[in-house]
């Protein structure tokens, strides 16, 4: 992956380009870690994303879309004793805490595992399923 | 120990006064000590946000979340808390900067 600076640069400019207003909620850089916060509307959708990058890349990331406030979907790797389970088994206990990819369905009433994700990516999940209008 | 230039008017000043080092070496302890005093408070009152929200410490928070599914239940079907993931990492962030911090200030304070 490219420096975090860039990295967030790059997440700055595409979600600029793409959506009808972009606000930038929190952008701290550390020598440990670096974390952004922003939060984007295009077409019906409110797109909130955070996300802390450390200096070995690890990645912790919280992605969600709404309409009028009610979940549509979420992506997240927080280490959810749910997910652990499934994914784990009995074992899930000997990975407690550990990052763990997962998508939430609407209302958070569902959940699933998949690979890990990026902002870019979840722009494009949210374009390619929830066909968003592109305001450029 | 590391090496630093030091600008010629604030020397000459400190050459008048005497012990450039000691000068030196007091002025950056009094800044470094400022400083990382204004970190501690400006981060206490980023977590405090989330302590009052969840009403609990973020190490406990992280441990609950991590371990008991009926509160992670709770969290996703209210509303206020449905986006429970993105406060986790950024007060996470938060969290361990301010834990660093007091560290640093108590370096200082017991150099």
């Amino acid at each position: 992956m490219a420096s975090t600076t860039e990295y967030f640069d790059h997440v700055l400019i595409l979600y600029r380009s793409v959506c009808a207003s972009v606000n930038l909620v929190m952008r701290d850089g550390r020598p440990e870690r670096a974390l952004l916060k922003l939060n984007a509307r295009s077409g019906d959708f409110d797109l909130y994303i955070s996300e802390i990058v450390f200096p070995n890349e690890l990645r912790k990331y919280a992605y969600y879309v709404l309409r009028q406030k009610k979940v549509i979907a979420g992506f997240d790797n927080a280490p959810d004793p749910e997910m652990l389970k499934l994914k784990y088994g009995p074992e899930y206990v000997q990975h407690r805490l550990e990052p763990l990819p997962h998508m939430h369905g609407v209302d958070k009433m569902t959940a699933t595992l998949m690979d890990c994700m990026d902002a870019e990516q979840f722009l494009a999940w949210v374009q390619t399923n929830l066909a968003l209008r592109v305001d450029s | 120990m590391k090496t630093l230039k030091l600008n010629e008017p604030y020397a000459r000043v400190l050459e008048h006064l005497g012990d450039v080092q000691k000068h030196v070496d007091e002025a950056l302890y009094r800044y470094a000590l400022q400083q990382a005093q204004q970190q501690v408070l400006d981060l206490e009152s980023q977590v405090q946000q989330w302590e009052d929200r969840y009403g609990c410490s973020y190490d406990l928070f992280a441990y609950r979340t991590a371990v008991d599914e009926a509160y992670v239940h709770e969290l996703n079907a209210q509303p206020e808390t449905h986006m429970w993931e993105a406060d986790l990492i950024t007060w996470e962030f938060y969290a361990t900067e301010l834990r660093a911090w007091r560290q640093q200030l108590n370096t200082l304070t017991m150099s």
